[in-house]
């Protein structure tokens, strides 16, 4: 039964299997959800899933354009005392056992939640929320879309400690999540809820990380160098050939 | 006996749903005034819950995950709070709501000021939410409430006229002294209190207290397949009483005090005591469900643990919150207000609620990741995709009919 | 999310702001021109009074059949004398139009009656003095007969008056 895998073990979409699902510890107890996904961008320029997010840090932002950020603020401000307040607590990927319906850990939750730490040499600290709220365009100026889920694999074997990276990025109309999941299965039920979204989302499609060209944080902008997407697959399923820049997923993206 | 035990959840559950204090006087009410050709509401809305009910029940048995846990995953932290919010509406109105009703059943048989009662009674549910066992409360308010089956006995000892009232049933005709617009409003509103959100948040989260597992999907179907129709006919009988004694009267019903009275007419004293020891379970009942509910929701909201399954002090704002509410319940009833018409308020939260609610517990029963080999089948799907519409446009149809209805008036 | 259920911020902020329609369509609801709505709301006090006395003859008449139990008759005896003097002084606080002068009251006066009545009944019932019940009984037997002839009687517009 697919419940019993772990997917953390394979490639998964971030938004669909893992934003927001239950956190609960090694005794089985509840811990939070999973509020945000901490992003690191390296030198070369590639993004790593480090750790999950929570508390209301992270929470509140992901209500979404300008009521999240009118909605931080105020919470900012109702805490003017404390120095770290817009800082997440944080949940190392490494104290992540099991990715099934919820997020199993290896601790138990006592003192499990330590705030963010500061920014450290060379790492810059991202959210999976900031890529998720993104306008897609190809390099001629075209418009492709949202982002509407990170797709990310592990490289190599997770029990190793193998780093999970993103691959690539879904890319449509409507919000994050909007699939629920229809995308992903063609055959999921119920028939006629399958065909509304699959229909809502004909213009959907998927795009390597390896073709991202610049990643605007501030401007919530996305450059890509191509003009069309790749039709989606589900994550983890072989994926057809396509064509690809590089050699590869380690090529940097070009700046 | 032990099997009775067995289907406690479902009978409980049911009785919030089905005979809560709101239900009691909506009930007798509508067969006062439409007979029983209103109760192709009613069954639509028993399919409607069992339908439902079995998937999320199904959902936490299979992956142990309850229902509200899913509708942030799902509709995303946005729609995901709308949904708190628009359920936490009605489950917490309703919960203030049955507080006052048990103060209202209990002040039947006991002369004792409001002011005095509520407070008592607070402090009881909130004891039996902190304290008592689950599976304890479950099988005692549960099947006491049960005790409502006195209606059903007291409506054959009546001896109606039973043609006239199959006729009334099968027939989706109302009765000439009455328009339209009302028995439009009471068929959408008995179909909305058929399928209230809580009683989806409860079973789910019920099952998962109860440890529900793959092995107890049988189990779990039986307590959907016997305690909700078993509600759904608590309805009709309470119905069909009053519409016998208070038919020919022309007499309207809107206390609890009238509910009970076809009761006394056909069953005397002994009846009468039954009613109202059912009215005080089921009361107690509704409100131990829709307290729980409303701490499940914000618990399984934020991600919090919950539940009764574990030692408070595991659980320590789930216990927090419920404490809460139980002191804002009583706070609000002391100001005089009158339960009955709190639920009917709570009837404009729900037409918000109930998409919200119901969606995504169909889309999860389908998804194979959670499910595995579980997934809907296709009858599942079938009913499923039927009622979201016709849930969605009773959800449309309710504040539109209150307010041009005048509640039905 | 999809923009299946529209819920994006712009649809939460259509939905805030028309939150103000809904007193506006209240507002609009069929409401019957004046000369009727006073009528309207007398038949429906009437109704509700008449209700209310059917309720406490019934209570009585199992209580002389030994059918209920003595706190239940106090709680349904207050319950209907409450409920009746609502009805009855929400329509005597409303402003009749002159054509209904003559109506209004004989309408609130025998409201009044029936509402006294249903306060002898709570008096009865509390004091427990069961002897009074059967004149009781009849004494809210006829009040129900007259309330239903002036219930019937508000059926229709008044009568205008033929010259004197």
């Amino acid at each position: 039964m697919v419940v019993d895998d772990n997917r953390l073990g394979g490639e998964l979409d971030a938004v669909l299997h893992l934003m927001d699902r239950q956190v609960v510890d090694v005794d089985g107890r509840a811990v939070c959800k999973v509020d945000d996904v901490e992003l690191v961008e390296t030198d070369a320029g590639a993004l790593i899933v480090t750790g999950l997010l929570a508390g209301p840090a992270a929470l509140v932002p992901r209500f979404g354009g300008r009521l999240g950020a009118w909605a931080l603020e105020r919470w900012r401000l109702l805490g003017l005392q404390w120095a770290d307040r817009t800082e997440p607590y944080r949940i190392d990927l490494d104290d992540v056992e099991r990715l099934g319906s919820a997020v199993e850990l290896r601790r138990a939750r006592r003192g499990l939640l330590v705030k963010q730490d500061r920014v450290d040499g060379g790492l810059r600290r991202r959210r999976l929320n900031e890529l998720m709220w993104m306008r897609v365009h190809g390099e001629d100026g075209t418009e492709l879309g949202n982002v509407i889920d990170v797709r990310v694999a592990p490289e190599g074997e997770p029990e190793a400690g193998a780093p999970v990276r993103v691959t690539g990025l879904v890319v449509g109309r409507g919000r994050p999540g909007s699939f629920l999941g229809y995308d992903r299965g063609p055959d999921q039920g119920p028939w006629l809820l399958n065909r509304l979204v699959r229909r809502v989302h004909r213009h959907s499609g998927l795009v390597g990380i390896e073709h991202v060209t610049r990643i605007d944080w501030e401007g919530e902008r996305l450059t890509v160098s191509r003009s069309d997407l790749d039709d989606l697959t589900r994550a983890g399923a072989p994926s057809p050939p396509s064509p690809r820049a590089g050699p590869g997923r380690d090529t940097p993206p070009a700046r | 006996m032990k099997r009775i035990f067995a289907v406690a959840l479902g009978i409980l559950t049911a009785i919030g749903g089905f005979v809560d204090i709101g239900d009691l006087v909506t009930n007798a009410q509508v067969g006062a005034r439409f007979g029983w050709s209103l109760s192709w509401a009613v069954i639509v809305g028993v399919i409607g819950i069992c339908v439902f009910a079995e998937m999320s029940g199904r959902v936490a048995a299979v992956s142990g995950r309850a229902t509200f846990d899913l509708v942030r995953e799902r509709l995303g932290p946005r729609v995901g709070l709308l949904n708190l919010f628009g359920s936490m509406g009605v489950t917490l109105l309703t919960f203030i709501a049955e507080i006052g009703g048990v103060a209202l059943a209990l002040h039947l048989v006991v002369s004792v000021h409001q002011v005095l009662i509520v407070p008592f009674v607070a402090f009881v549910v909130w004891l039996i939410l902190w304290r008592a066992r689950f599976s304890v409360m479950e099988n005692v308010l549960g099947l006491v409430g049960l005790a409502l089956i006195v209606f059903a006995i007291a409506l054959w000892q009546l001896g109606p006229d039973w043609s006239r009232l199959t006729d009334q049933m099968l027939t989706l005709d109302k009765p000439g002294d009455e328009s339209w617009g009302p028995w439009i409003y009471y068929a959408v509103a008995l179909f909305g209190a058929a399928m209230t959100p809580y009683e989806v948040f409860f079973f789910s989260s019920g099952g998962v207290e109860e440890r529900w597992g793959p092995r107890d999907l049988r189990t779990m179907r039986l307590n959907v397949f016997i305690g909700f129709p078993l509600g759904g006919l608590l309805s009709l009988a309470i119905a069909g009483a009053s519409a016998t004694v208070f038919g020919p009267l022309d007499i309207t019903v809107d206390s609890l005090g009238q509910v009970a009275l076809p009761v006394a007419v056909a069953l005397g004293k002994i009846g009468l005591a039954v009613a109202i020891v059912g009215f005080v379970a089921a009361t107690l009942g509704a409100a131990c469900e829709t307290g729980l509910s409303v701490g499940y929701s914000v618990a399984q909201y934020f991600g919090w643990q919950w539940g009764k399954y574990v030692r408070p002090d595991v659980a320590a704002r789930f216990h927090l919150t419920l404490a809460a509410v139980t002191v804002l319940a009583t706070g609000v009833l002391l100001t005089s207000v009158d339960p009955i018409l709190v639920t009917e308020m709570s009837v404009v939260f729900s037409a918000a609620a109930l998409p919200l609610t119901y969606f995504p517990i169909l889309v999860v029963a389908n998804d194979p990741d959670y499910m595995g080999e579980h997934v809907n089948g296709r009858l599942a799907n079938a009913l499923g995709t039927v009622y979201l519409f016709v849930i969605g446009a009773a959800a449309v149809a309710a504040i539109p009919l209150l307010i041009w209805t005048r509640m039905g008036a | 999310m999809t923009n299946r259920s529209g819920l994006s911020r712009r649809s939460v902020l259509l939905i805030l702001l028309g939150l103000p329609a809904v007193p506006a369509v209240a507002a609009c609801s069929p409401s019957t021109p004046d000369s009727d709505s006073w009528r309207l709301h007398a038949r429906r006090a009437v109704a509700d009074v008449l209700s209310n006395v059917q309720t406490a003859r019934l209570a009585l008449e199992q209580s002389r059949e030994d059918h209920v139990l003595d706190a239940y008759l106090q709680t349904v005896a207050i319950d209907a004398e409450e409920a009746a003097g609502k009805a009855a002084q929400t329509l005597e606080s409303e402003q009749p139009p002159r054509a209904e002068r003559e109506r209004y009251d004989a309408v609130t006066g025998k409201l009044d009656d029936a509402t006294g009545l249903l306060g002898e009944v709570r008096i009865a019932v509390v004091e427990g003095r069961s002897e009074l019940f059967r004149g009781l009984v009849e004494d809210l037997q006829a009040t129900a007969g007259q309330l239903d002839t002036l219930e019937k009687g508000l059926g229709h517009p008044p009568r205008p008056k033929v010259g004197r």
